[in-house]
């Protein structure tokens, strides 16, 4: 089968029953894959709820819980999901390969701002004091920070293939991302707010 | 008007025979040789894990320690022999069946992903040997619960534990999502999913459950192997941790375990009881919808493994959930007495290990709602008593349900038939083997046995070395099983493609199935269990007129009309050699 | 429902039948309940008699419900089995609405009485009771459990009424008397175990970090027998519940149930605390008490036969005989000498061997501490281990003097290895 961009359509149609199915196995696929492995951060989300209980104060009263550059990071997140779904948007324009590329890229590099803000926040932490609370806060966000970075990862070979017109690819990638961020939200949520 | 004595003879004309041994030492993504791959690891796996309760069971006979000689080489054989039962054998199985059967009886060529399907099956003998490595550096003494501190003191072997189920774990998600995509899309046209076998439904419930519950393990695990090499202390109270923290987070995932694992076994008997009683399934809808409330459900009761470590507040709502769950399974009981009821009962192996189940499982089911009761439980919990009503429910259903299912698609997947004397050995060794070796053990927990000891006291001397005559009994039963495996593969009898004359779609090919499954496009029998009715008898014996011509020309993936060609005119079942072609991949 | 089943269900042979069954199931559910008082040790605590009688419930329902579907599961293989030469399919029944309500509805019904009676019994047992740890004469004595691998041991508070002193009287045994509303607080003082004791019915975790607490009042007096002229308790056994490491199923102690408070008193409390308040001048006498009392958690681990003590430990080095060898086994050391050191340096000489246990190491700096032996303690140990000879006839390998306070004498109460 040829795929071959027509103007107006985002990508090939499938040509076959098989290739609808496949489609269709791939996308239910990533959405169970998805809210299964959600579960390990609500998992991680519920560790957090257990351990506070046995304090008087979470966080304890030594730290002071700095909200500003994680607020930050996570609209960062937010813009680079936006931009990722707006690169995909631009896939039926004129000069699409063009736009998607460059949208595309600016949604990693703002990916990459946010890994950045967060490595900062994991290797700060030992300066909190209070063991568990340490831990905790250790393993979730280094749990969120390793995803960010494989998913990231593969938002970059989106690029490396030739044709970003293979729309699996890119679908993958955003959903991924979209995971990636509610993820974050919940984790976000927990740590710094609730 | 063909015969319909169970198993019927078939003229010996098989389409391709089994591949060769070398096909399935290899890499495959045929869901069927990887079904394949999976029994033989599980089977591997259950007689190392039936050893183990050898050992043990012999070390009880008598009231000291004096045959592991210390009571931390019993804890290692202990928790090896539940660790090895739940993630080795009883689950791997599960993959084994339900990736060989499913497909098959929803009409499929092959799971929806089956490069993943081989991934996920693996993982599982590089995991295995890792947990085996365990005796090389010190094994996992803590129980396969493995509650810290006790497992935070133990050896590297606890460690190798703890990375091996992770792998498991891992292994046994991706085997679900597989399940869950080809149950739900890959079904055919006539086959809604209130047509569909009750294994599919079965397994769907499981693989919900799996995918929902084993991440809950694998965070339980992660912070534990955190512990042990990263000098955490999430389950150090002394540095802030808190040991309930595991067992909540620990059970949160191992009481949907227990599910998991005795699910498939209840689809499995749904079939059997039907087709080996000729009748259809009582309550179709109402079996369907249990396994998704049982599987819902299950979800909620988690801390009754905790009733004497849990906040006493929190005692009686768990209680009240777990009391729940004993209605859907009581329907299912229900439903699968009334299924046998007025029909035409064939004694084969397969059917004898579904009333078997039967029995057993009641048991199992009546012992856990007296264990679900708080006050009670305060008595009973961490004792023999527990022991046995687990292995009611996990050996006497899930067990014996899987026996059921190998006795009834070993035809299928090998193409030859068990053999029925040594099958009958097998069942009646295996039934009285099990009631002799767990039965006293209710008793022995009532009389104040605890769980995981290697001594005890002498007045339950008489209770331990019943048990452990009983345990000996059900162990030589396996020989009897293992040896039937052998026998039927070097001379049983040539199987056909249909030899219980069943109704769902894998038993419309030969046996066993060409690598592509059918020879033309499967075209679903409206009720799965439609048997007593005209239509089905018609069905079923234009099937068997259909078959010794289907096999003339078999073998090549793409032949079409060439091994139609011999159809009768006017066939039933709306398949027709032209679409077929475009069909074929 | 159609026309022949309609006929087949309301003919007399049918109805004779099902009253036939229903009384087989009926009674065989009673039956089952029936066995009850057999499966189960002796009836010792008020909660075990309201805990018994829930079971016999819980064994009536399982009895008659397995009654009846295993006898229609019988009932069912012999007369629908498959005759020769039949080779029809069944009938083709697929459900009938009635019956899966009714065996839906009658299963939620049993469910909800289960789980009403099972709450009652809870709250009952649950609820604290008037008058908790009274003992006559001392007001209350608050009883402290304390696991470790693989021991127990029991501390009660006594608050001595003319001084106002506090002592702690320690005790491998949880001795109490009948009708006593026992309020036990425990805690481990390593991994998770489980204080069990199957007469009184009651069971609790006792975990890492928490206190956990459980309430019985016993009701029955434990057997006394007369051994050597001594009266000797059969206490009712403490069993670990909770797997704690390869000495768990040896981690046992006993309950011993005095027939009436004053018993209690003038066998058990009174002569702890005449102990304590006036000890003994020969530290033998004072160490022998500590060990037989278990205070220092000795009896896991070891093993030791006395003719007033025995220990059956085996996670350690055999003490038989420790007197003789104490002299023998390092050069330029004697009894006294290494005994001393052993206790009071432990590392420095133990015996080479896997042993599954660590030996504590014990110090008399901190009193905060967990490993805290005052000196007075080491040397009253010492001496009573001198006294431990292999050959039973023979004299003491050697005489040590108490020249510093041991735990008897310290005004804020002994403190033990908890």
């Amino acid at each position: 089968m040829t795929k071959t961009l027509a103007p107006g359509k985002p990508y090939t149609e499938p040509a076959s029953r098989q290739e609808l199915l496949a489609a269709k196995n791939r996308r239910l696929g990533l959405l169970i894959f998805q809210v299964s492995w959600m579960m390990t951060f609500i998992c991680l989300s519920v560790v957090n709820w257990q351990l506070r209980w046995q304090y008087a104060d979470w966080p304890p009263s030594e730290i002071t819980l700095n909200r500003i550059f994680p607020s930050i990071a996570t609209l960062l997140l937010l813009a680079s999901l936006l931009l990722f779904r707006s690169a995909r948007g631009t896939l039926t324009a004129v000069d699409a390969r063009v736009s998607f590329r460059r949208r595309w890229w600016l949604g990693i590099a703002l990916g990459f701002l946010f890994v950045t803000i967060m490595a900062v926040e994991f290797f700060r932490a030992p300066m909190l004091v209070g063991t568990t609370y340490r831990d905790v806060f250790r393993v979730m966000t280094g749990f969120h920070l390793a995803h960010a970075l494989v998913i990231g990862w593969l938002a970059i070979r989106v690029l490396r293939n030739p044709s970003p017109e293979d729309g699996w690819a890119i679908e993958a990638a955003i959903k991924l991302w979209d995971f990636v961020f509610i993820a974050w939200l919940i984790f976000y949520a927990v740590l710094y707010w609730i | 008007m063909a015969t319909a004595s169970l198993p019927i003879r078939q003229e010996p004309r098989i389409s391709a025979g089994l591949p060769r041994v070398g096909e399935f030492m290899r890499w495959s993504v045929d869901h069927k040789i990887i079904g394949v791959q999976y029994m033989v690891v599980a089977l591997s796996f259950f007689f190392i894990g039936g050893i183990l309760a050898m050992l043990m069971r012999w070390e009880l006979l008598t009231p000291d320690v004096d045959f592991f000689g210390d009571g931390a080489v019993y804890n290692s054989a202990m928790t090896m022999h539940g660790t090895i039962m739940i993630f080795l054998w009883v689950i791997p199985m599960i993959g084994a069946m339900g990736n060989y059967v499913v497909p098959l009886q929803i009409g499929a060529r092959d799971m929806a992903f089956p490069w993943l399907n081989a991934f996920a099956f693996w993982i599982i003998p590089p995991a295995g040997i890792l947990m085996l490595l365990g005796w090389l550096v010190g094994p996992a003494e803590a129980g396969w619960t493995s509650y810290p501190p006790l497992s935070l003191l133990g050896h590297d072997g606890q460690l190798l534990w703890a990375v091996s189920l992770h792998l498991l774990g891992i292994s046994s998600i991706l085997g679900a999502i597989n399940f869950i995509v080809t149950i739900l899309n890959m079904r055919p046209e006539g086959m809604p999913l209130f047509r569909m076998p009750l294994l599919c439904w079965a397994v769907l419930a499981t693989a919900l459950i799996i995918v929902l519950a084993t991440p809950f393990l694998a965070g339980a695990l992660t912070l534990l192997i955190l512990d042990m090499v990263a000098g955490t202390s999430f389950f150090i109270a002394a540095q802030g941790g808190d040991v309930l923290l595991w067992q909540n987070v620990f059970w949160f995932y191992s009481h949907p375990a227990v599910y998991i694992m005795v699910l498939p076994s209840m689809g499995i008997i749904s079939e059997v009881l039907s087709v080996h009683s000729r009748k259809p399934v009582f309550g179709y809808r109402m079996i369907a919808l249990s396994s998704m409330s049982i599987a819902l459900v299950g979800f909620t009761v988690w801390a009754h493994h905790m009733f004497t470590s849990l906040t006493p507040e929190l005692r009686i709502p768990f209680m009240i959930t777990s009391m729940i769950i004993a209605v859907p399974t009581g329907i299912k009981i229900f439903s699968w007495l009334a299924t046998i009821w007025g029909g035409k009962i064939h004694f084969t192996s397969a059917m004898n290990f579904a009333l078997g189940f039967l029995s057993l499982f009641l048991i199992g089911g009546l012992t856990g709602v007296i264990v679900g009761s708080v006050p009670v439980d305060i008595h009973l919990h961490d004792t023999y008593f527990v022991v046995s009503h687990f292995h009611f429910t996990l050996y006497g259903g899930g067990v014996m349900g899987l026996f059921a299912g190998v006795y009834h698609w070993w035809p299928k997947i090998t193409g030859r038939m068990l053999n029925e004397g040594l099958g009958r050995w097998h069942f009646w060794l295996t039934f009285i083997g099990f009631l002799w070796t767990f039965l006293p053990q209710q008793i022995a927990g009532m009389m104040g046995m605890p769980r995981r000891v290697a001594t005890y006291d002498p007045s339950l001397l008489i209770y331990n070395q019943l048990s452990s005559l009983g345990a000996f009994v059900l162990g030589a039963s396996a020989l009897f099983f293992f040896y039937n495996l052998g026998w039927s593969l070097a001379r049983g009898r040539v199987a056909g493609g249909n030899p219980w004359r069943a109704l769902t779609l894998e038993w419309a090919t030969t046996s066993p199935p060409p690598p592509l499954n059918f020879y033309e496009d499967p075209v679903p029998y409206p009720n799965p269990y439609g048997y007593g009715s005209d239509a089905a008898r018609e069905y079923l014996d234009e099937q068997q007129r259909r078959f010794p011509a289907a096999l003339e020309a078999p073998t090549d993936e793409g032949s079409t009309s060439a091994s139609l060609a011999t159809q009768p005119a006017g066939t039933s079942a709306g398949s027709s050699a032209g679409t077929s072609a475009g069909q074929q991949q | 429902m159609n026309q022949p089943l309609r006929r087949l269900l309301l003919s007399p042979r049918t109805l004779f039948v099902l009253l036939l069954s229903g009384i087989g199931v009926v009674g065989g559910g009673y039956l089952a309940g029936e066995m009850t008082p057999l499966l189960f040790p002796a009836q010792a605590s008020a909660e075990a008699r309201q805990v018994d009688d829930l079971f016999r419930f819980l064994m009536i329902i399982a009895g008659a419900i397995w009654f009846l579907v295993q006898g229609l599961i019988v009932f069912a293989i012999i007369a629908y089995r498959r005759r020769p030469g039949d080779d029809a399919d069944g009938p083709s029944w697929h459900g009938n609405r009635l019956l899966e309500f009714v065996w839906t509805f009658i299963p939620s019904v049993i469910v909800f009485v289960l789980v009403v009676f099972s709450y009652q019994v809870w709250v009952d047992i649950t609820t604290p009771k008037a008058d908790e740890n009274q003992v006559l004469g001392y007001d209350v004595v608050p009883v402290f459990a304390e696991g470790q691998q693989f021991a127990w041991r029991f501390t009660y508070s006594v608050t001595l009424p003319d001084s106002g002193r506090e002592i702690k009287v320690v005790s491998p045994s949880l001795h109490t008397f009948v009708g006593q509303n026992v309020h036990l607080t425990m805690e481990t003082a390593d991994v998770i175990h489980s204080f069990w004791v199957p007469a009184f019915r009651i069971k609790q975790d006792l975990l890492p970090g928490y206190t956990t607490d459980v309430r019985f009042t016993p009701t029955l007096a434990t057997e006394v027998v007369w051994e050597n002229g001594e009266p000797v308790h059969h206490g009712y056994p403490i069993v670990c519940a909770e797997l704690c490491g390869s000495g768990h199923g040896s981690m046992r102690s006993q309950v011993i149930v005095h027939a009436t408070e004053s018993d209690f008193v003038e066998s058990f409390l009174q002569p702890e605390i005449d102990f304590i308040i006036n000890p003994p001048t020969d530290p033998v006498l004072i160490g022998q008490k500590l060990l037989a009392d278990n205070v220092y958690g000795c009896a896991s681990c070891h093993t030791l036969e006395t003719p007033h003590f025995s220990w059956d430990g085996n996670q350690a080095p055999v003490l038989n005989g420790i007197g003789t060898r104490a002299s023998l086994r390092i050069a330029g050391y004697s009894a006294k000498d290494y005994l001393l050191e052993s206790l009071g340096n432990s590392p420095a000489f133990l015996v080479p061997g896997d042993w599954p246990a660590v030996m504590t190491v014990f110090q008399a700096e901190d009193s905060t501490l967990a490993t805290y032996m005052p000196l007075g303690d080491q040397q009253a140990i010492a001496a009573y281990l001198c006294t431990v000879t292999a050959d039973p006839d023979a004299e003491p390998a050697c005489e040590i003097e108490l020249s510093a306070p041991t735990s008897l004498d310290a005004p804020e109460a002994a403190s033990e290895a908890s």
